[in-house]
């Protein structure tokens, strides 16, 4: 097993774009995205309906090396800017490690 | 044009508006009743796209010259300019932060395009007719208002801009969105396959057009009491803006309409889209450009209790009015 850093991020769903291109730019070699995630929290609930994305949020998660975890989460972090999210990070253990 | 007073008492029992008020009911009263997710987005899709091919094909049997073009830029300058006097109105009468008074002023400059189904819909059962090309108007009047909302805030240094108007994902929200594709997509395809093509689609396009209407309207009716139920943010001087700011958006396009020479229809259907306020395309381009504004006082008052005031009183109101001037 191989160790690893995972990011999660819950995002308003019209900022997964930028969180995307943050991540990939910084060097995650890929992600999972789980689309219209809905809750309750600080900004009230968030439920999506109609067309935009809103009043909805998505959750971003990638696992990446340990050395360039920290440059993806800043880069994250500047795309986020003021908008409603949660960033968090954890250890993961994986059994392939030329793929993150 | 016939007697839209009575149309307007029977607007209230008409299935749509009904079905409106059983959701907000539903939704008041926490009932576990909830129409899917999907089925919503689907439902919203038939809407817009039977919505533009209907008008297309309007277009390509009445044709198109100049004398659109009046209604077409007034469409945009009442876009543009509504978001001034709203934001001037709520300086004055609210304690809204500037960047939240930008915000807001922005939804009412753009346009509810479920308020203007609505009110086709009304129209269409009081036999009034209406210019094919105020399809073309509604797509016009989505998005000069997020530019007035954003020239508003960005005289406030603390709203912190937070993205050029026409940065990529900006521009795909405004001009892109998943409505206005659909809308001006669906008048395309009406406009090229003309009234023969409508024919052959009509009996999914046009005959359950009301019927879907109804489940849509359900869903709008428990989704603006859960908004209104959720509202946190939402003061007495707001809530009151939310219901005078489309009277005086309705005056505004009422004037503007019968100034450049649109049928009572038409003139009804303009001052209907002045007095809605945006739901789909100014959120999404608010929260990217204006993220300190509180998504918890623009979606609210827009979804909460300006839709319900258009759909139920406004539409017949408007009507009404126009239809005293007129004859």
């Amino acid at each position: 097993m191989f160790q690893k850093k995972k990011i999660e991020v819950v995002v308003e769903a019209t900022y997964l774009p930028r969180v995307i291109e943050a991540a990939t730019k910084a060097g995650a070699k890929g992600y999972s995205v789980i689309p219209h995630l809905t809750g309750n929290g600080q900004h009230g609930a968030r439920q999506g309906r109609g067309l935009s994305g809103a009043f909805e949020n998505a959750m971003f998660i990638s696992i990446v090396d340990k050395a360039i975890a920290d440059e993806v989460v800043s880069n994250i972090q500047n795309a986020i800017g003021d908008a409603i999210g949660i960033l968090y990070t954890s250890d993961v253990d994986v059994i392939r490690q030329d793929h993150f | 044009m016939i007697d839209v007073l009575s149309a307007a008492g029977s607007n209230f029992l008409s299935p749509t508006i009904l079905a409106f008020v059983l959701g907000a009911l539903a939704g008041f009263f926490r009932s576990d009743l909830e129409v899917p997710e999907a089925i919503a987005k689907g439902l919203s899709i038939y809407l817009m796209l039977a919505i533009g091919m209907k008008g297309g094909a309007s277009l390509a049997t009445s044709g198109v010259g100049l004398d659109v073009l009046p209604g077409l830029v007034a469409a945009v300058g009442l876009s543009f300019l509504i978001p001034f006097v709203a934001y001037g109105l709520l300086k004055f009468a609210t304690r809204l932060q500037s960047v939240d008074a930008a915000a807001v002023s922005a939804h009412y400059g753009s346009v509810s395009i479920v308020t203007f189904v609505t009110a086709t819909q009304f129209l269409t059962d009081i036999d009034v007719p209406y210019e094919a090309h105020v399809i073309a108007m509604v797509a016009l009047m989505e998005t000069p208002a997020i530019i007035s909302g954003l020239m508003l805030a960005r005289r406030n240094a603390a709203s912190k801009v937070n993205s050029s108007l026409f940065s990529p994902d900006m521009v795909r929200e405004i001009f892109f969105n998943g409505s206005i594709v659909l809308l001006l997509g669906g008048f395309a395809i009406g406009w090229a396959s003309g009234p023969q093509g409508m024919a052959s689609v009509s009996a999914f396009f046009v005959d359950p057009f009301q019927g879907v209407l109804c489940l849509f309207l359900l869903d709008m009716g428990l989704v603006a009491a859960h908004r209104l139920r959720a509202a946190r943010s939402l003061t007495f001087s707001v809530v009151a803006f939310g219901l005078y700011m489309p009277l005086i958006g309705a005056t505004f396009g009422a004037i503007t309409g019968l100034a450049v020479g649109l049928s009572p229809g038409g003139a009804i259907l303009l001052t209907v889209l002045s007095a809605s306020a945006s739901y789909i395309a100014v959120p999404a381009a608010m929260r990217l450009a204006l993220p300190k504004a509180d998504p918890g006082i623009y979606i609210p008052l827009s979804l909460g209790v300006t839709f319900p005031f258009n759909v139920l009183i406004g539409i017949p109101l408007y009507a009404t009015c126009i239809n005293a001037i007129v004859t």
